[in-house]
């Protein structure tokens, strides 16, 4: 499907003229995908640690030694901001006996570790060892803890596990194109979830690739949203999808009066639901003055 | 019992969905020629293709409500293309909304003058009748408080009082005025229809308060619309006749 921008000028710009579609075949996904141990293994040597991931917002670490550590696999990693205002990024694993170093997130002056108290500073450098002279062989022959490449895009801190990564950009291409002009970079988090499911991590990025299944979990949207028009757009690795929101899907039964969502973003567009005298499936064209649309991208994260 | 509507001409405000269609429906299935217009062009053309085909002439247009001069027009032409007018069923309604100001004009508009033109226009046709009458269709919501205070609600009770006033005025000149109340009613495409997926406490808590656990059907409400506009309901004049199914419990000495 195609889904028709109603306001060519957007002013998002956000590309919504679909993608060639690459053929992929229809052949059964086979289930080991989900199920097979060697599988996951190959996925984390091939794709885990080669790509970049999203680990916090710069908006969760602003002050030099404010941290945040996330988690990739079996992997911590520890994301600080420097003095100079960038973000560094440490495996959380002290070089004395591995210890986990830093949990959650806060603000600290030096790391130390509560095993042994060996002290890294924000830069990952060793700042102090205790009883060093009593060590023959001396400090670690390394500065510190083991760096990863870490950048950050639209307001967002990604590292990567992989020292040959390519630039963040290059990674992200094109979605900087279609996400640049959300300004990500003022708006504020103000809920932070975590779902943890039993499951493959494939079986939750399915469900965020489709809108099939919102007649069955989310029946109320049938009354929002269109869930049959819309249009997937798949760009190499990465991918989105157009949803028409502001109008009733195709599987329910058009009412004379709008329902209690639409008129919602129908206020927020400037408009009075009282004194539209247009039908319900007239709505969205009549919003001139507001995105639609949403955009949802889907890419490998990490918590 | 014959209700004697064969060869009568009707005419429906909001006949193209919903109660006004099932009234449409089943005066048209009794013989009756039809008049109605409703804001869908394809539900206009349905209703039109439909009811045709039981054989009965049909004068169905596409028209916004809220416009008052198409709404007059809508009439004059439907006494001009089914030659005269016997039954004046004033169906339309906007809906129920919230509180704001815009429903207040939007119900007035739509529920109320839409009623009151179309019957205006129709009195000179109305006159020639042999049995004319007056069906105003309002809401239970009018007499019991449902949902919320809005618009709807209090439009929908000046049109009670309007009918009854208007009956009184008119029974000299032979044409009956009455009033059928609904409670509320599903059917396909109805706002409860919505309600029940989008707002599923609102719909569930008002079909507890039915003494039969369900909504009323647009025919349910249809066959005693039909009945009272009917000639057959001859000595009912300036009734009020409230269809809920027992949804209201207050006891009206």
């Amino acid at each position: 499907m195609t889904v028709e921008r109603i306001k060519p000028d957007d002013f998002t710009k956000t590309p919504a003229a679909p993608a060639p579609r690459p053929n992929f075949g229809s052949a059964m996904i086979p289930k080991e995908r989900y199920t097979s141990a060697d599988y996951l293994r190959l996925e984390w040597e091939r794709m885990w640690t080669k790509v970049w991931l999203l680990g916090c917002r710069l908006h969760d670490i602003p002050e030099p030694g404010d941290y945040h550590v996330t988690t990739i696999g079996k992997e911590e990693i520890l994301l600080v901001r420097q003095k100079d205002g960038g973000v560094a990024g440490f495996y959380n694993v002290c070089l004395h006996r591995g210890n986990r170093i830093m949990a959650g997130s806060g603000h600290a002056e030096t790391f130390k570790c509560q095993y042994h108290f060996w002290e890294y500073g924000l830069n990952g450098d060793f700042v102090n060892i205790p009883d060093l002279e009593s060590f023959p062989q001396g400090a670690p022959p390394c500065k510190g803890l083991r760096a990863v490449k870490v950048d950050t895009w639209n307001s967002f801190v990604w590292f990567s596990l992989n020292p040959e990564a390519e630039p963040l950009r290059d990674y992200l291409d094109p979605m900087p194109e279609h996400l640049d002009p959300y300004h990500f970079d003022r708006m504020v988090k103000v809920m932070d979830v975590t779902a943890e499911w039993d499951c493959n991590w494939k079986t939750s990025v399915d469900a965020f690739n489709e809108a099939y299944h919102v007649q069955g979990i989310h029946p109320e949207l049938l009354y929002f949203i269109d869930d049959r028009d819309v249009q997937i757009d798949l760009y190499g690795r990465h991918n989105r999808y157009l949803v028409p929101f502001a109008t009733i899907s195709e599987r329910v039964t058009e009412t004379t009066e709008i329902p209690h969502l639409i008129k919602h973003v129908m206020k927020e567009a400037g408009m009075d639901p009282a004194r539209f005298d247009g039908r319900v499936t007239e709505v969205r064209k009549a919003t001139t003055s507001c995105t639609i649309t949403t955009t949802t991208t889907s890419s490998p994260t990490s918590r | 019992m014959d209700l004697d509507l064969r060869g009568m001409k009707a005419a429906v405000t909001g006949g193209t969905r919903g109660i006004g269609r099932a009234i449409a429906q089943l005066l048209a299935e009794e013989g009756c020629d039809i008049a109605t217009f409703g804001r869908a062009p394809e539900r206009v053309e349905a209703a039109r293709v439909e009811l045709s085909a039981l054989g009965v002439r049909v004068h169905a247009e596409p028209v916004q409500g809220r416009d008052g001069a198409k709404v007059r027009q809508w009439m004059q032409a439907s006494v001009a293309a089914l030659g005269g007018m016997d039954l004046v069923i004033a169906s339309l309604s906007a809906g129920g909304g919230t509180d704001e100001e815009g429903y207040w004009h939007r119900n007035f508009e739509i529920d109320l003058m839409s009623a009151v033109r179309a019957v205006d226009e129709a009195l000179p046709a109305l006159r020639q009748s042999r049995a004319p009458s007056v069906l105003v269709i309002a809401t239970m919501a009018a007499s019991e408080t449902f949902v919320a205070p809005m618009a709807y609600n209090a439009i929908k009770a000046s049109l009670i009082t309007w009918s009854k006033q208007l009956s009184q005025k008119l029974a000299p000149e032979g044409i009956r005025v009455n009033c059928l109340s609904p409670g509320p009613t599903m059917f396909k495409g109805s706002n409860w229809e919505m309600i029940k997926v989008a707002r599923s406490r609102i719909h569930d808590k008002v079909v507890r308060q039915q003494p039969l656990r369900r909504m009323a059907t647009a025919e349910e409400i249809a066959r005693a619309a039909v009945f009272l506009a009917s000639p057959a309901a001859s000595w009912c004049n300036g009734s009020h006749l409230l269809v809920d199914g027992g949804y209201s419990k207050r006891v009206a000495f």
